[in-house]
């Protein structure tokens, strides 16, 4: 009797250990599209609830009217335009002496158009660095758009369902960002710890970089629109011997205490890999 | 039956727990409580039936379903991890306080090591410097604690769902 319970107890285990892998290849394959949205159909409207619950006992704000909730976030929203705004010109200043020698220069407006959301959840487990938000692709979300506050870059999309999307954070182990340190136009990439500050790599040795110069999107790669400001140089070490540079960087965000963050909708990331030359076979 | 009905009930609204309460309560560092692994290993341990085993596979499911990680990571990692007290338990031990206390620590020690194992697998870049043994450690006696003030509970309605009128 006991052996026969402890036979089933593991064939189920088994079976259902068999269903986690092909649940893990078909995820890994980004397949399971349907089945999460189903999923997270069920779970967002209850999170959204449970979030409205238990945020007014640990956010220490006061519990403020609609209207002043609604003028917040408009405020907010006008406040990442206008630092949007003075960077750009800030880079104009700079630009202005290049297109004194580039005549054919153009260049694209980068004033961007932005959602707001509110965080609703954050990650199930302390090693993956995502926060949930309570818009999706019916709000006009997708993957891969740029995620800001008033202060700086948050993250990017990650995955969207129709009622919530998940941000990958840019302190993420996940994470690359190619930056430029604005003082110095060094160009470098900014790699997430999960410890709270960033690592800045790959800046040419010859470039001067201090602690306190502000760190913002390059725009190369494609993947993050250009001067979005991401950080402050912490510390720098730079060795002789050394190919490049490193520093370290923290993030204008706290990110563990994000509430609102605003999507930018209006960005397309380039798609590089139509761009990677493919090998000439031996025999043409 | 009544125990996949509860476990439909149950694990989805810790699980929203998990991802909206618990992150604010900041234990020791990054150490934290996970909610739905003591849950699924206490009914495990006081509810030894075959069908409890499905608990992990809702427990993963609702996991994965409010993480980054892949779907089937939390699937495998919690059945690996709830195998310990389905296995281990029987009426003379299920109430002693060693055997809670082993199954807190084996359960949340094969939960993380298989988990680490399979987020590695599918592409997760770990920094091992930052993952400190410490924060382990903390979750463990957190875990440990929670499950044992929690099993008087699991075990009422696990006494709830077994209970049977018998006529004489």
């Amino acid at each position: 009797m006991h052996r026969n319970k402890l036979q089933t107890n593991i064939i189920l285990s088994a079976t259902i250990i068999a269903i986690g892998i092909l649940l893990l290849s078909l995820s890994y394959r980004q397949a399971l599209g349907n089945f999460k949205n189903a999923i997270s159909m069920i779970l967002t409207p209850l999170q959204i609830n449970v979030y409205s619950l238990v945020e007014p006992l640990f956010v220490n704000e006061p519990n403020a009217p609609e209207e002043l909730v609604k003028l917040n976030a408009t405020l907010t929203a006008e406040i990442a335009l206008l630092r949007s705004e003075n960077i750009r010109l800030s880079e104009t200043i700079y630009e202005r002496d290049m297109l004194a020698a580039l005549l054919n220069y153009t260049k694209l407006d980068n004033v961007h158009t932005y959602i707001s959301a509110n965080v609703i959840g954050k990650d199930t487990s302390s090693f993956l660095q995502y926060v949930i938000i309570d818009i999706g692709t019916t709000g006009g979300v997708q993957r891969d758009m740029p995620v800001v506050t008033d202060a700086g870059l948050v993250g990017i999309i990650n995955e969207a369902t129709p009622r919530a999307s998940k941000i990958l954070l840019l302190n993420s182990d996940q994470m690359a960002i190619n930056v430029r340190v604005q003082n110095s136009r060094a160009d470098g990439v900014l790699f997430g710890q999960a410890s709270k500050d960033l690592r800045l790599r790959y800046v040419a040795l010859d470039a001067t970089i201090n602690a306190g110069d502000l760190v913002v999107t390059s725009g190369l790669g494609g993947s993050l629109p250009a001067n979005i400001p991401v950080g402050v140089i912490a510390s720098v070490r730079s060795r002789a011997y050394d190919v490049f540079q490193e520093a370290e960087v923290l993030p204008l965000v706290n990110l563990d205490k994000i509430e609102i963050v605003m999507i930018i909708t209006d960005f397309t990331p380039t798609e590089l890999n139509p761009l990677i030359s493919t090998p000439i076979p031996d025999d043409l | 039956m009544k125990n996949i009905i509860i476990a439909l009930l149950i694990i989805p609204l810790l699980a929203i727990l998990q991802s909206t309460l618990l992150p604010y309560l900041n234990f020791h560092s990054t150490a934290k409580l996970d909610l739905v692994l003591i849950m699924v290993l206490s009914w495990n341990l006081v509810y030894p039936n075959s069908d409890s085993m499905l608990w992990a596979l809702v427990g993963g499911l609702m996991l994965d379903a409010l993480s980054g990680a892949h779907i089937g990571t939390n699937v495998i990692s919690l059945t690996m991890a709830s195998l310990i007290p389905n296995l281990m338990s029987s009426r003379i031990w299920s109430t002693h306080i060693l055997l809670k206390i082993s199954v807190g620590i084996t359960g949340t020690t094969i939960y993380y090591l298989a988990y680490l194992l399979l987020l590695t697998t599918t592409g997760w870049r770990p920094n091992w410097s930052n993952l400190q043994t410490d924060d382990l450690v903390s979750t463990i006696i957190i875990n440990v604690f929670v499950m044992i003030l929690i099993l008087p509970l699991t075990r009422w309605l696990a006494l709830k769902i077994t209970y049977r009128n018998i006529d004489i």
